[in-house]
């Protein structure tokens, strides 16, 4: 028997958002471990960011929900990534594919076109030691669902603060 | 060309008989984030957890590292990816709840793996899918006494602040005042105001009425009653439904709907029952994405599917920024779509920021339904 103190388990997972032409965007996440190797590939339609397309492929995997979830995913086209698209997604698919890894790549996928856009917007930005502390509290005030949603908006936080002091 | 892209690597570690040492690396064009968390293999309870920041947005995310902790103690078992997502992404930061949940889902697989080689050493022929399909993660002992030392309780939710009122919505002019959206805790998983006490803070605004929309969710007749009688406020039903399309608020349609419905089959049923529907909160979180920067018309927007099956649109939520207000009015306006306003009130404090102004009296759900179908009726801004 192998000895317990050598055992390793390593996984990557990469999700890559690429323009795909006429404002369309392709995202792709990729996982692989011991398990598993599949790829999830969603096309999204700007500026509505629309899902136009879910495909899903299986190389190698032996867990058989995954499998049952291929097909499922396709209905996912039409729903618009942003808040609540998760339950959606899960909605959608029902209780077989809910908790698969398929789908839990989908929403990766999607939550890659967000970011995308965050950073489209973060590089406009000067270098952040420039910035003043009120562009982050005018930010946190135009944008009040911010407030409370991570530790660098929680209330007690500078950014938040000063804030809710001026208004 | 490629426009964004994010790595993650897991590599788990055997460290002890029952400990698994994860190591987790999130590596972004925006964030770059590391943790290390060290699972019991039998529970696939969390014993310790640390991270450390690479790169950031803004200068308070460091603070996230303090907010860590209350992970310790958390299990992989069924609610964990929702606690995960409350606890450390609204406590700490959203990325290392993400990076959090796939190092956690590293350790199960790495548990089934070493339970795997352990059963293949006593049975050779054992192959690897045979395995799989008797492998459940939750045979494990029960919890130990000794690592409840490490459990800290998960930090109580924040409660959201008001959204600013959008500065030109009207007020209003003496008509009679109505919360269309209204979230009750415990009906609404999301929301933590009990009912009575909303009712309380309602009527003291000055409100005249309310209508409940806990999220598929239908209240019986009896208990709005005798919430009713026992206040002396018009309390009324309606519903939030999830469809395909995103959240639409139902009124007249008394139907428990279970999960996600096609927004095609909802209009289905609500229109064999009379009701009305009003999609609510449209572009919420949609400006705030960058959506704005690439170019959305009001045109555009107005020709999306969900449209097509509603009656009006909620153009004032106090969920929502009031840019994402002001572009759900232009939307109805184009669409010529009356709109309703709601608070989307999910704690105390926020009933009635917003609401619908009626010109006529509404006394029941099918005078409400009625008035709706009248237009009868304009969104307000009713609270500071």
């Amino acid at each position: 028997m192998a000895n317990p103190k050598r055992f390793k388990f390593s996984r990557s997972r990469c999700t890559s958002v690429e323009a795909a032409g006429d404002n369309l965007l392709r995202t792709v996440c990729r996982l692989n471990d011991m398990f598993c190797e599949m790829r999830v590939t969603v096309e999204v339609q700007l500026p509505d960011m629309e899902i136009k397309k879910v495909e899903g492929a299986i190389e190698r995997c032996y867990d058989p929900a995954e499998h049952r979830a291929i097909p499922l995913l396709p209905q996912l086209a039409g729903i618009r990534v942003g808040p609540g698209m998760a339950k959606i997604f899960k909605g959608l698919v029902g209780e077989e594919a809910a908790d698969s890894q398929l789908l839990f790549m989908v929403e990766e996928a999607c939550h890659g076109v967000i970011l995308s856009s965050t950073k489209d917007m973060a590089a406009m930005a000067p270098n952040e030691d420039d910035l003043p502390a009120e562009i982050f509290q005018s930010m946190a005030k135009a944008n009040t669902r911010l407030i409370g949603r991570c530790a660098a908006y929680a209330p007690e936080s500078s950014m938040v603060r000063g804030a809710l002091e001026e208004g | 060309m490629l426009k964004y892209l994010r790595n993650k690597t897991m590599s788990v570690d055997r460290t002890a008989p029952d400990e698994l040492t994860v190591f987790g690396v999130l590596d972004d064009d925006l964030y770059g984030v590391e943790m290390t968390a060290v699972f019991s293999q039998s529970a696939l309870e969390i014993l310790s957890v640390s991270g450390k920041w690479h790169r950031y947005t803004t200068p308070e995310c460091p603070r996230a590292l303090d907010m860590l902790q209350p992970a310790v103690g958390m299990r992989l078992e069924p609610g964990f990816r929702a606690r995960v997502a409350k606890v450390i992404g609204r406590g700490a930061c959203r990325h290392f709840a993400n990076l959090l949940l796939e190092m956690g889902h590293a350790a199960k697989n790495a548990k089934m793996a070493i339970e795997y080689q352990e059963a293949a050493a006593l049975d050779p022929g054992l192959s690897l899918e045979a395995f799989i399909a008797d492998w459940r993660p939750d045979q494990a002992p029960p919890k130990a006494a000794a690592q409840s030392i490490h459990v800290k309780a998960p930090a109580p939710p924040q409660p959201a602040p008001e959204t600013p009122p959008l500065a030109d919505a009207p007020r209003p002019s003496g008509g009679m005042v109505i919360d269309l959206h209204v979230h009750t805790a415990p009906a609404s998983p999301c929301a933590s105001a009990p009912i009575d006490e909303i009712i309380r803070e309602a009527k003291d605004l000055g409100v005249h009425g309310m209508v409940v929309t806990d999220h598929n969710y239908v209240w019986t007749s009896d208990d709005i009653k005798r919430l009713r009688d026992k206040h002396g406020f018009l309390l009324l039903r309606g519903n939030e439904v999830i469809t395909d399309q995103g959240d639409v608020l139902v009124y007249g349609l008394e139907r428990d709907i279970k999960g996600v419905i096609r927004i095609a089959d909802l209009r289905a049923q609500v229109i064999e029952a009379k009701g009305f529907m009003v999609m609510a909160h449209p572009f919420r979180g949609f400006l705030i994405t960058g959506a704005e920067q690439m170019g959305l018309s009001v045109e555009q927007a107005a020709q999306r599917e969900m449209f097509k099956h509603v009656d009006a649109i909620e153009v004032l939520n106090g969920k929502v920024t009031p840019d994402e207000n002001g572009f759900a009015a232009k939307v109805a306006d184009a669409l010529s779509l009356p709109g309703t306003g709601g608070s989307d009130c999910h704690e105390m404090g926020t009933i009635g920021c917003y609401a619908t102004e009626f010109t006529v009296d509404i006394n029941s759900e099918a005078d409400l339904v009625q008035a709706l179908h009248a237009g009868s009726y304009r969104p307000v801004r009713f609270r500071d």
